[in-house]
């Protein structure tokens, strides 16, 4: 019993420090590239902002489904830890590894593609939507991973 | 409702008339100058070119003044408002020049205070190790003995000096100052017919001789003297700052006489584009349709030849979009991809409401989306803004409006706050569902199914343009065969759902339909056969296409969970702490979620809406106007 509990957790963990790794690294790239922008211009602080807050995203996605995740085993409100057999501790483990692995890969890379955009925001900072757009094109796959995580997890009952 | 038709206008005028004429349609600001066929001279180029220094010196001036002056100008200070004839005046532009002078001359001076002062700085600095030394620096030699500044090297250390010294000579003795980082500040003094030799012995350690020559203070009263010096400078500048400083009156001058300035450039730069001659000038461009009437009315009563015309063959007019007022502020996001070009559609009209429909799911907060209209609605209203910000504002209220409508069906009101404080307060459950339709947290395949529902209406509403373009262009057999066969293959796979039997019959029929008529650009009868089998393959298109929508669940969740883990979170930290969490938890939420619904719901136009029927490459209409970045015109009867 206590096992099953320990893979849930294991998963809650994973979920949160796999993207959350991927966005501090995606972020921390954008926040280089635009520090380089902010030195020659500190009125584009604005749009360089909103580049980096893209890759952040991963990170609370991750957060979301440990939460749920913790909500779920009553480790968070309710009325304390419930039983979860080391079978349903197997099923949360495997429900938290969709956005755990495409929430670092993809908050890296679509950190790299904002801190790309930030040039953009030097040389023709009137296009920053555009650059956006692209960055969002990554997120894709992180948005998707997020939803099989959800829906797994949705499908677990304890 | 669409894209503007324009016409071509030529016009030829005498050349004495050039400026009258231009300033005529940089007031009526409907006709756009474009480069007639040979250049102009290089005289008028000289001009533009002093326009464009005065504008540089008028837009320095302004951020002196705006260093440098506590203007009571905040973010919701109107803009001067005056009328077209005051803002071209010349009284305008030699106010604002004379202000402009007496900025640089004061920013001139005030830069000769700045050196001024750093030159005081670094010389106190030099004085600054010898402050402890009692006797003046320039204290020479006498008869039997003589004084020596040093610096040496701080890696030496003292007693190693004083060892140097001793070998140099028993009649000599040196004092360390004062040591810094890198340096000793030595007194040496010495027998006359030895110092010689000391500094020697002392220079083999890196030492060097420091010379004040002419000093007969200490360095106490020099660097006295200097502070004095530099306090007075200090206050010249504190002066001379506050001299550069000006009143709201001459600042709003400043902003004005740019926009002047700016109007003025552009009528040098339209005259450039024309053809000046000894006695004419030739000008080309190209005005709305709907403005020919007007046009010709006024160029009639000043003697202009002129002539209009409908675009020729080849030619690129530019792209004027005409909407609503609750379409037009989403002109913006179609123009951040790229402005529909001139023989297009105008994709904003049925871009629309699907652009707020999804934000509004995604972010389904009806806190948020309260906080947002009232954003937009206040900034409307106080900042009376315009361009591309007003329609930003105007898009915060309908997305708003939206996410507040879809926030009442999906219950979310700051997450799940109502019920959250409903137990922090009672400790009891929150007894009702709020939601009006359903809570996607609790059943999100209804969510996923209503995601995907929503990207088929928008995929097949796409496909339905396209088909209209087809049939507005004469090829209504391509649209029964591109858009009306797939369109019987995707109500196949609906009736499926129903009637599995039927729909299959149907869904074979359509792709049939497409197996015989996608090959026929093909000459050959197998590549016509094979062209049209491999374009089933597009199912897997369409298919992606409607998944991508999921992002609508995806988001939606993102918005609710974050919230009610923020507010779950003020519930376990207690009742003080609830609204300290509450307030910076959702300010984050919806500065994150923001960003996320925007880029997506723009991404669904963009790539799997836009990507159906969408013809881009457009160049914006750009008219010759009076520029009003910083100014409102009083509009009058002319």
């Amino acid at each position: 019993m206590e096992f099953g509990l320990a893979l849930a957790l294991l998963g809650a963990a994973l979920a949160t420090f796999l993207p959350g790794m991927g966005s501090a690294k995606g972020v921390g790239l954008v926040g280089k590239a635009a520090s380089g922008v902010i030195a020659e211009d500190p009125s584009k602080f604005g749009q360089t902002l909103l580049l980096q807050a893209l890759p952040a995203t991963q990170g609370i996605y991750g957060l979301l489904i440990a939460f749920l995740v913790l909500l779920k085993v009553g480790m968070v409100g309710g009325d304390g830890a419930v039983e979860v057999s080391l079978l349903t501790g197997v099923y949360i483990l495997l429900a938290c590894l969709p956005i755990a692995v495409v929430g670092y890969f993809s908050a890296f890379h679509q950190g790299s593609v904002a801190a790309a955009g930030v040039g953009v925001v030097a040389k023709r900072p009137e296009e920053v939507s555009k650059a956006m757009i692209y960055a969002a094109m990554v997120e894709t796959y992180a948005v998707l991973a997020l939803l099989v995580s959800f829906l797994m997890l949705n499908g677990v009952s304890l | 409702m669409a894209i503007v038709r324009m016409k071509r206008l030529r016009l030829f005028a005498m050349a004495e008339d050039r400026e009258r004429l231009l300033d005529r349609l940089a007031h009526l600001g409907v006709v756009e100058i474009s480069e007639a066929e040979s250049a102009g001279e290089a005289a008028e180029t000289a001009a533009s070119e002093k326009l464009g220094e005065t504008l540089s010196q008028i837009v320095s001036a302004q951020s002196s003044a705006r260093k440098h002056s506590k203007l009571k100008k905040g973010l919701f200070s109107p803009r001067p408002e005056m009328t077209e004839q005051e803002l071209l005046s010349s009284e305008l532009l030699s106010e604002a020049e004379e202000i402009t002078a007496a900025i640089n001359e004061r920013e001139a001076a005030l830069s000769r205070l700045y050196a001024e002062r750093s030159r005081i700085a670094t010389l106190r600095k030099t004085y600054a190790p010898w402050e402890k030394l009692d006797v003046p620096l320039d204290t020479g030699s006498g008869r039997f003995y003589e004084t020596t500044l040093m610096t040496v090297p701080s890696v030496i250390k003292p007693e190693d000096i004083a060892a140097a010294v001793a070998e140099g000579s028993e009649y000599a003795e040196p004092f360390v100052v004062s040591s810094d980082r890198e340096l000793h500040y030595l007194f040496l003094i010495s027998h006359s017919g030895d110092a010689e030799r000391v500094r020697e012995k002392l220079k083999q350690l890196g030492a060097a001789v420091v010379k004040f020559s002419g000093t007969e203070v200490t360095a106490r009263e020099k660097i006295k003297a200097l502070d004095a010096e530099l306090l007075a400078v200090e206050n010249e500048i504190k002066e001379a700052e506050e001299n550069i400083a000006v009143t709201v009156e001459q600042y709003d001058k400043l902003l004005a006489a740019q926009d002047a300035v700016e109007s003025r450039i552009a009528v040098a730069d339209a005259a450039e584009k024309g053809i000046t001659t000894a006695r004419a000038f030739y000008l080309e461009g190209w005005c709305p349709a709907r403005e020919e009437k007007m046009l010709s009315e006024v160029f009639e009563e000043s003697g202009y030849a002129y002539e209009f015309s409908d675009p020729a063959e080849g030619e690129e007019p530019p792209t004027l979009t005409y909407n609503s007022k609750l379409i037009s502020p989403f002109n913006m996001i179609t123009n951040m991809y790229s402005p529909p070009a001139y023989t297009g559609i105008d994709p904003n009209p049925t871009m629309a409401p699907f652009f707020a429909l999804f934000f509004g799911i995604m972010l389904s907060d009806a806190g948020y989306g309260l906080l947002l209209m009232f954003a937009g609605i206040f900034a409307l209203w106080k900042l009376k803004p315009r361009g591309g910000f007003r329609s930003f504002m105007q898009l915060a209220v309908i997305c708003g409006a939206s996410t507040v409508v879809w926030g009442l069906l999906f219950g979310g009101f700051f997450g799940d706050a109502i019920p959250s404080a409903y137990l922090l307060f009672t400790g009891k459950t929150f007894p009702y569902d709020l939601a009006l339709w359903f809570n996607p947290t609790n059943d999100p395949m209804t969510m996923l199914i209503f995601s995907l529902v929503l990207g088929g209406v928008q995929i097949v509403a796409g496909m339905a343009v396209k088909g209209y373009m087809m049939i507005r262009d004469g090829l209504w057999l391509d649209a029964l065969f591109d858009i009306g066969f797939w369109w019987v293959v995707f109500g196949g796979a609906i009736t499926c759902i129903f009637n599995a039997q039927l729909g299959l019959y149907v869904l074979a029929a359509g792709a049939l339909g497409l197996i015989l008529t996608q090959g026929r650009a093909k000459k050959n009868i197998i590549m016509k056969f094979f062209s049209g089998l491999l374009s089933l393959y597009d199912i897997t298109g369409y298919f992606s296409d409607i998944l991508s929508y999921s992002r609508l669940l995806a988001l939606s969740l993102a918005t609710a969970v974050v919230g009610n883990v923020i507010n779950t979170m003020g519930v376990i930290t207690g009742p003080v702490c609830f609204f300290l969490v509450f307030i910076i938890g959702h300010l984050f939420n919806i500065a994150i979620n923001l960003v996320g619904s925007f880029v997506h719901s723009a991404r669904l136009q963009y790539v799997e809406y836009f990507g159906k029927f969408y013809e881009s490459g457009g160049r914006l209409f750009a008219p010759l106007t009076i520029k009003s970045k910083n100014t409102d015109i009083i509009k009058e009867e002319n």
